[in-house]
């Protein structure tokens, strides 16, 4: 072992030092003078020729200083276009005829080796080296080196799409070139994106990329949102880090029935710097707070979203990929997508000094409106009218003893307050073609609009530094990005207490103490949410590093390890001053830990290689090793009996305690060969054998592929416009099912009883289940005319099977399910877009550009779903995302009560979008620029009504503990007399099983699921450039300021609730208008 | 140059350390090992503490949140008989108190799915422990003992509320998923193999803790007994009732409380058996249901009034009747167990009381015509409630009578045995041959909505849909 590492060591050393500095050409003559100095030497009397011919000529380098026969010979020899002829003499120089030249050309081609760099000399991968003439080309590699056969007489066109081209005219000269590109006119702030695959000509893989620009945006998520055509991330909720929800080509799997609202089973692969996002898309606090209990799933499993801890200002470029082809690069568990994101790394060449500040200020766009005071009081005293009750001061004190002149409005009271929107940020870089370094940093901090300091801010830092060595064999660098934020929310969702009757009394009394009742009566103190504080305190640390090594001119090796940790720690109070103070409350103290830690190690060698002379060929074979781990525990006290002692584990009465551990491993390796010929035709084949730790020790590998293809089918003569076709089919897996299903696993009792401890069983495993495969078919094509217009319009066809999924067994077994495969399909397909244009009128010029997806999603096939646990869920041929409903027939102008037309009847309506998209628009002249941004969306979604009326305790007309009795205002379009024609049924103080069960006929009709479309002016900003002149006598290089308005106005038939958020009890989103600087100094 | 020595040393090592482990030992780095914190299955059963632990996880899980042996059958039962009615109308209670259950009724649901859970547990145990294992045999007979007595009673209590139920001995889904629904019978004979099984590897002795010496919150063999006593008199076989009742009674272990307020209490001396809470939030789940949190607050659960009008004036047993007049109108609530808070911990549930086991003996005994005999346990009972003793038992009929005002008086609102004795006795005038006791009391309370099919409650419906070799119930679809 040692003598093989001494030899490889010694090789090594060797290349080493013959690779050292390239030896420059060496000096040559013009033709011309070099026949004038042979022709003083005697060897001829005159020259015949023409001028013009000699601008073919190319420099001799053959030694002049001994003259003999063979002099001129050798001379001409190493001449590709000229030939001569010596008569008497006279030397006469002519041109060779074609067919001369052609057969001599093998004789006039060089290998070149050369280097792209940017004008900070930093390396340019992807960079394409083209020989005019012949349409073949190869790309430069991550250092920015290429390698070709330059045939003498033709143009070495380098293009990249972020830079000017550069053309090179053959030289005979040396066989190292070195290129330097400039970047083309600066994107306007809001560029118009690229595609991620146009700078990659030849890519025949289906994604899309985003480069982030400078101005502040509130997180990654909304970004993915709004650039990526296809993927569909709305907010769940208004609060500051609050998790998205996320969509993104349709679900693939089924997952747990409980899940089918939410499925995080179908959460694509995130990939920061490198490193898996161990999270994904899962609320990472433990503790209930307003937006809903984090680890139930549903439309409302919504939590603390730790991607709030990165700082869009710190990213450089989001990266979606889609197809099998993309996916399959990273990894097997992309079947739902590949998601990466990548912060900024070190460029510049001089120093540079980059601040910026903005401030905002937010209002709260309106939330359900409700009645006020009378007609609150007239639907109360009409419920009771209804049922025959004569309202009695037990029964109804709000009509009896209450105030009934009093009038409060709650929505007012909870939501008219300013947000505040604070960002700050530097950015400090320096470097030269060697050393490069950044560092930056930032600070913001978001409230909301409540009457209570609830924030989110975030500090974060980040610095990268990259190394390359003299004789470009290494390159190193290291990225670390440390961030923390500090939220403080609430504990309980006080959107609700917006229902509290109006004429509910004051809610404080005159020394500022909560009041609690009235007359006696009861309710629930709205401000009383205030003191249920929820502090979430995330920290979140990223490291990785790489090393890549030219081993041989056409072998590199490359590794990289990156290493995360995001810790959460939250605790959260409902203190005794909360609550009501009549049955002696005691405080409650809960505290939790959530912690991910993930180790990735991704070895790889790369190959790069000519074959055939006209195919550019890079292998890559590689590796990658990744282990995560979570560990969390939660802890609850109860029983304080004073709030200056809530926290202090020894007073609390009781306390609970929770802890999870696990470990999630995954390897695999994998094999790519990519084939160019020509610069027309493309090829890509990819091989991967992965394992996940997540299924039993006979099931945990499974081999996964994908080929795809490419051809540019027309393109212009300087190659700035052209048309490519492309398409890929292969397969890729998923394995979120969650850590440890496969064994069975004892949970430890909460309690102890007697004073022992005890042992549970966790559920059924199954060791046999194996990996979900989704195999995936795309096409595309893509239109590119200069820099002018660009349009991508992909279709794809993606089917999952073998799912695995918690299938559901009779309780009688002991548990309700069991995680196994079963062989049902789901099928996606869908269209996407994503057109750009640009247009320049002199200093005025316009970009724009849409993204569109019409996604749609199908069950091909669900064995005997009727007699299965599913058939409430699901049906086939229909998407998964559906609602089965009756058909509504009215209200019934006798009994006042919704009624459905055929109680046998089963309607299928489908709540995924039907098609959404964005439009941006960008107008600039001179200095000043425009961008609006408006988002559209075509869907349905339950109507905000059934979020009142299928919760038991809110049921129009009835009171409740809390006095949570209002109603919203479209109520009062309600039957109300014989005859009438309403949309709602008649209110009733009681939950007798005929209201009751209406009210379940109208839950589970189509009256339920509305239309949701709507159109949103998501973004409008305007930006002024501040000018050179300005700039300089001030010692700045460059300065902007700009304004910013989201959410300016919307159009929608949707009521009641935001058409995005869709629930009428979360926190609305802001209406926000920002200003802003930035200074490069 | 000496840097470049460094690196090119770096890649080399990178190269061998990144690239040799995925050649030999891929196994090795997929291998994420059984969770940190989690035992997983081979391990229970070698170790005496795991052993344990996973039978005390049992106990645990009955009594982790409120469920079908923590709270729930002294509350539903009594709702569908003339016991227990609301002040208020919940939706979950609703349809128990009508006597039309539907069958996707998320209460019947949750306490079959509950109580196969614990029988999942016990059939573990009962594996674990019959099959190949290392503990120390004492200790194997004690937990085994408890698993057989554990599984009988979630039996009892499914077989009485449903009919004919799956009877599952395995903890193998591939087989237990499939089973239909076994004849009452079969369960039955299981439930007194699992107890004389049971009997045979307990001791008299309870097992008790450093921190809680006197509790008598674990399966002994008098408890076994006890339950053995109860199912032979729902089976009819009287003198069996009688004699295992007798042994429960000549233990000497048990007396019954003179003060009928100290019944229920942690150290009551009357329980046999008795599961001990283990939330902080209640004492008993029981306490927590019945006892309003406002000391004079209108109680949710009521008594029905007949109870309150057949109990005598002199019975201390009133003690156990909560009245408030609240609003002009008076309340009468199940008072048993005293604290809706959880602390001073002071209540524990009971399960298996000496009481009982009087009636159980009474009743024996008056089948077999031993009237006097009956009468005697009878007014044991009924002297610790300060009444006196009842004359004028002549007859077999006036016997069981007696016996039924006794059980009602002593049992009532505890684990539904007002609901079992109705539907297990013959009317006592009956306008049919077939009639139950039920149909007599439940065709005067509720003659609108009771049928004779409501004796059951229908199998939950989602079960049939996952199962479809079990059948429904008659009288529900």
């Amino acid at each position: 072992m040692k003598k093989v590492l001494g030899y490889l060591v010694m090789v090594c050393c060797i290349s080493v030092v013959k690779g050292q500095d390239e030896v420059p050409g060496r000096q040559g003559h013009s033709l011309e003078k070099a026949l004038k100095v042979l022709k003083s030497k005697g060897l001829f009397k005159d020259v015949v020729t023409d001028k013009r011919l000699m601008k073919l000529a190319e420099p001799v380098y053959v030694p002049l200083d001994i003259a003999d026969d063979s002099l001129l010979q050798r001379i001409f020899a190493e001449q590709p276009y000229l030939k001569y002829n010596l008569i008497a003499n006279r030397l006469a120089i002519s041109r060779k005829t074609d067919a001369e030249i052609e057969s001599s050309r093998a004789h006039f081609e060089r290998k070149v080796n050369g280097i792209v760099l940017t004008d900070a000399s930093s390396p340019v991968q992807d960079a394409s080296v083209q020989l005019r003439s012949r349409r073949y080309g190869v790309a430069t590699d991550s250092l920015g080196n290429f390698s070709i056969v330059w045939s003498a007489g033709d143009t070495l066109d380098i293009t990249h799409v972020n830079y000017k081209p550069v053309s090179l005219a053959w030289k005979g000269t040396g066989k190292s070139i070195n290129v330097q590109l400039v970047l083309k006119d600066p994107m306007p702030p809001v560029a118009i994106t690229t595609g991620y695959f146009s700078r990659e000509k030849g890519s025949t893989a289906g994604g899309s990329q985003v480069k982030v620009g400078n101005f502040p945006n509130t997180d990654v998520l909304k970004i993915i949102h709004e650039n990526i055509p296809g993927v569909f991330a709305p907010p769940s909720s208004g609060l500051p880090g609050t998790t998205h929800k996320f969509q993104f080509r349709g679900p693939t799997s089924l997952g747990a029935i409980v899940e089918l609202n939410y499925r995080p089973s179908n959460s694509p692969l995130f990939i920061v710097n490198g490193i898996p996002w161990a999270p994904s898309l899962r609320p990472v606090n433990q503790l209930t707070t307003m937006v809903g209990v984090p680890s139930a799933p549903g439309v409302g499993a919504t939590g603390f979203d730790p991607f709030f801890t990165i700082n869009p200002l710190d990213i450089e470029s989001i990266t979606v990929l889609k197809d099998a082809e993309a996916t399959a690069i990273y990894g097997a568990r992309g079947a739902n997508g590949v998601i990466i994101i990548t912060t900024k790394k070190s460029t510049s060449k001089k120093p540079r000094l980059v601040v910026s500040a903005s401030y905002g200020v937010g209002y709260s766009l309106p939330a359900m409106s409700l009645m006020n005071t009378s007609q609150y009081l007239a639907m109360r005293r009409e419920a009771f009218r209804n049922d025959n009750i004569t309202p009695t001061p037990a029964r109804a004190p709000d009509l009896l003893l209450w105030d009934t002149t009093r009038y409060m409005d709650y929505n007012k009271l909870l939501l008219s307050g300013t947000a505040n929107n604070l960002n700050e940020h530097f950015s400090f870089s320096q470097g030269d073609s060697l050393f490069q370094f950044l560092l930056n940093g930032g600070f913001s901090s978001q409230t909301s609009a409540l009457p209570s300091n609830i924030y989110g801010k975030r500090w974060s830092l980040l610095s990268d530094f990259s190394f390359r060595s003299k004789n470009r064999k290494i390159k190193t660098g290291i990225t670390a990005y440390v961030s923390t934020s500090e939220n403080k929310w609430l504990s309980d969702n006080v959107m609700f207490a917006t229902l509290l009757a109006p004429n509910a009394p004051y809610l404080t009394d005159s020394a500022g103490n909560l009041n609690w009742k009235d007359k006696g009566v009861p309710f629930r103190n709205p401000l009383s949410y205030f003191r249920n504080t929820d502090f979430i305190h995330t920290g979140n640390a990223l490291f990785h590093t790489y090393l890549q090594y030219k081993i041989l001119p056409k072998l590199r090796f490359e590794t990289s390890v990156g290493y995360q940790q995001i810790n959460v720690e939250e605790e959260n109070k409902f203190p005794i001053s909360a609550q009501n103070p009549d049955p002696t409350p005691t405080g409650i103290y809960n505290e939790a830990q959530n912690r991910f830690t993930t180790w990735i190690v991704e070895p790889g060698l790369h190959y790069t290689d000519t074959i055939l002379k006209k195919v550019q060929v890079q292998g890559l074979l590689g590796a990658s090793w990744s282990s995560q781990e979570n560990d969390r525990w939660r802890r609850s006290y109860t029983g304080y009996t004073n709030d200056g002692l809530l926290g202090i584990p020894e007073d609390a009465q009781g306390s609970n305690y929770f802890s999870d551990k696990s470990r999630y491993l995954f390897l695999s390796t994998f094999a790519r060969l990519k084939l160019n010929y020509k610069n027309i035709y493309f090829l890509s084949l990819i091989v991967r054998r992965d394992g996940s730790s997540r299924f039993g020790p006979e099931n945990r590998y499974a081999n996964f592929g994908a080929i795809g293809a490419g051809w540019i089918f027309w393109e212009n003569a300087n190659k700035t416009s052209f048309a490519k076709l492309r398409g890929s089919f292969g397969s890729t897996g998923n394995d979120q099912i969650g850590d440890y299903a496969y064994l069975n696993t004892w949970n430890t009792a909460a309690q102890y009883y007697q004073g022992l401890p005890g042992i549970y069983p966790t559920g059924l495993a199954n060791p046999y289940y194996q990996w979900e495969v989704t195999r995936k078919l795309e096409a595309g094509v893509e239109l590119h005319l200069n820099d002018n217009l660009s349009a991508i319009i992909t279709g794809y066809r993606n089917r999952s099977k073998n799912q695995v999924m918690n299938f559901l067994l009779p309780g009688q077994v002991g548990f309700g399910n069991i995680v196994k495969n079963f062989p049902a399909i789901i099928q996606n397909t869908g269209i996407e877009a994503d057109i750009a244009y640009k247009k320049t009128w002199g200093n005025f010029s316009w970009c724009n550009k849409l993204t569109l997806a019409i996604p749609q999603n199908k069950l091909i096939r669900f064995d005997d779903l009727e007699n299965s646990g599913y058939a409430k869920y699901l049906m086939i041929g229909k998407p998964l995302n559906i609602g089965i409903v009756q058909r509504f027939a009215g209200v019934d102008g006798n009994t006042g009560l919704f009624t459905i037309a055929d109680p046998e009847e089963r309607l299928a309506i489908n709540l995924d979008p039907v098609f959404f998209g964005g439009f941006r628009n960008s107008f600039r002249f001179k200095q000043v620029e425009l961008t609006t941004y408006l988002e559209f969306r075509r869907q349905k979604a339950p109507h905000f009504m059934s979020y009142i009326y299928s919760n038991s305790n809110l049921s129009p007309g009835q009171t409740n503990i809390d006095f949570y009795t209002n109603q919203p205002v479209e109520l009062e379009n309600r039957w109300r007399q014989q005859g009438d024609e309403a949309t709602w049924q008649k209110v009733s103080t009681l939950t007798s099983s005929t209201v009751k069960n209406a009210i379940g006929n109208w839950v589970n009709s189509d009256a339920q699921l509305v239309d949701a479309s709507y159109l949103r002016m998501k973004n409008v900003q305007l930006a002024f450039t501040l000018p050179d002149g300005f700039c300089k006598k001030r010692f700045i290089k460059a300065a902007s300021v700009y304004a910013n308005a989201e959410n300016l106005f919307t159009i929608t038939p949707f009521k009641g609730a935001d058409p995005e958020l869709q629930t009428p009890f979360s926190l609305p989103l802001q209406r926000t208008f920002t200003i802003g600087l930035q200074v490069t100094l | 140059m000496d840097l470049f020595r460094i690196f090119y040393k770096w890649a080399i090592a990178a190269l061998f350390v990144t690239w040799l482990p995925l050649i030999t030992g891929c196994d090795k780095l997929l291998d994420a090992g059984s969770p940190p914190n989690k035992v997983i299955t081979p391990q229970v059963y070698k170790s005496d503490s795991l052993a344990q632990a996973a039978l005390i996880g049992i106990y645990f899980k009955m009594m982790e949140n409120f469920g079908p042996h923590n709270g729930y059958m002294s509350r539903f039962p009594g709702f569908s008989c003339d016991e227990l009615f609301r002040t208020n109308t919940i939706e979950q209670d609703q349809p128990f108190l009508t006597n039309t259950i539907p069958s996707n009724n998320l209460t019947i649901w949750f306490i079959w799915t509950n109580t196969y859970g614990y029988i999942y547990q016990c059939n573990d145990v009962v594996e674990g422990l019959t099959g190949p294992n290392s503990i120390t045999p004492a200790l194997r007979n004690q937990l085994l003992g408890e698993a057989y007595f554990l599984r009988a009673f979630s039996y009892f209590y499914l077989v009485n509320l449903y009919g004919d139920v799956p009877l599952v001995l395995t903890t193998n889904y591939s087989q237990s998923a499939r089973i239909p629904r076994t004849p009452i019978d079969d369960v039955y004979k299981q439930m007194i193999d699992d107890l004389k099984a049971a009997q045979d590897l307990l001791t008299n002795e309870y097992v008790t803790t450093p921190d809680y010496p006197t509790a008598r919150v674990r399966v002994n063999r008098l408890a076994v007994k006890a339950l053995m006593a109860r199912i032979y008199l729902y089976r009819g076989e009287w003198a069996n009732a009688a004699g295992s009742a007798t042994e429960v009674i000549q233990s000497d272990s048990y007396q019954l409380e003179t003060n009928v307020q100290q019944s229920f209490r942690y150290d009551s001396k009357e329980a046999i058996l008795q599961f001990m809470p283990v939330s902080n939030a209640y004492n008993t789940a029981e306490g927590s249901m019945f006892v309003p949190i406002v000391p004079n607050g209108r109680p949710a659960i009521i008594l029905c009034d007949s109870i309150l009008k057949y109990m005598d004036p002199l019975d201390k047993r009133k003690a156990w009747v909560r009245t408030v007049t609240v609003g002009g109108k008076q309340y009468n609530s199940p008072y048993k167990y005293k604290l809706n808070t959880g602390t001073p911990r002071e209540e524990y549930n009971m399960v298996l009381r000496l009481a009982e086991q009087y009636c159980i003996r009474a009743e024996a005994r008056a089948m077999q015509g031993q009237l006097p005999d009956a009468v005697n346990d009878l007014n044991t009972v009924r002297k610790r409630a300060g009444l006196p003793d009842l004359t004028n038992i002549t007859t077999q009929t006036q016997a069981l009578v007696a016996v039924e005002q006794e059980r009602r008086m002593e049992l009532f609102a505890e684990w539904g045995h007002r609901w079992f004795d109705l539907k297990r006795w013959p009317a006592i005038t009956p306008t049919h041959p077939d009639e139950k006791r039920i149909d007599e009391v439940m065709n005067a309370l509720r003659p609108a909505t009771w049928k004779t099919t409501a004796v059951l409650w229908p199998i939950p419906n989602s079960e049939i849909i996952r199962n479809p070799s079990l059948t429904q119930n008659e009288g529900y679809n």
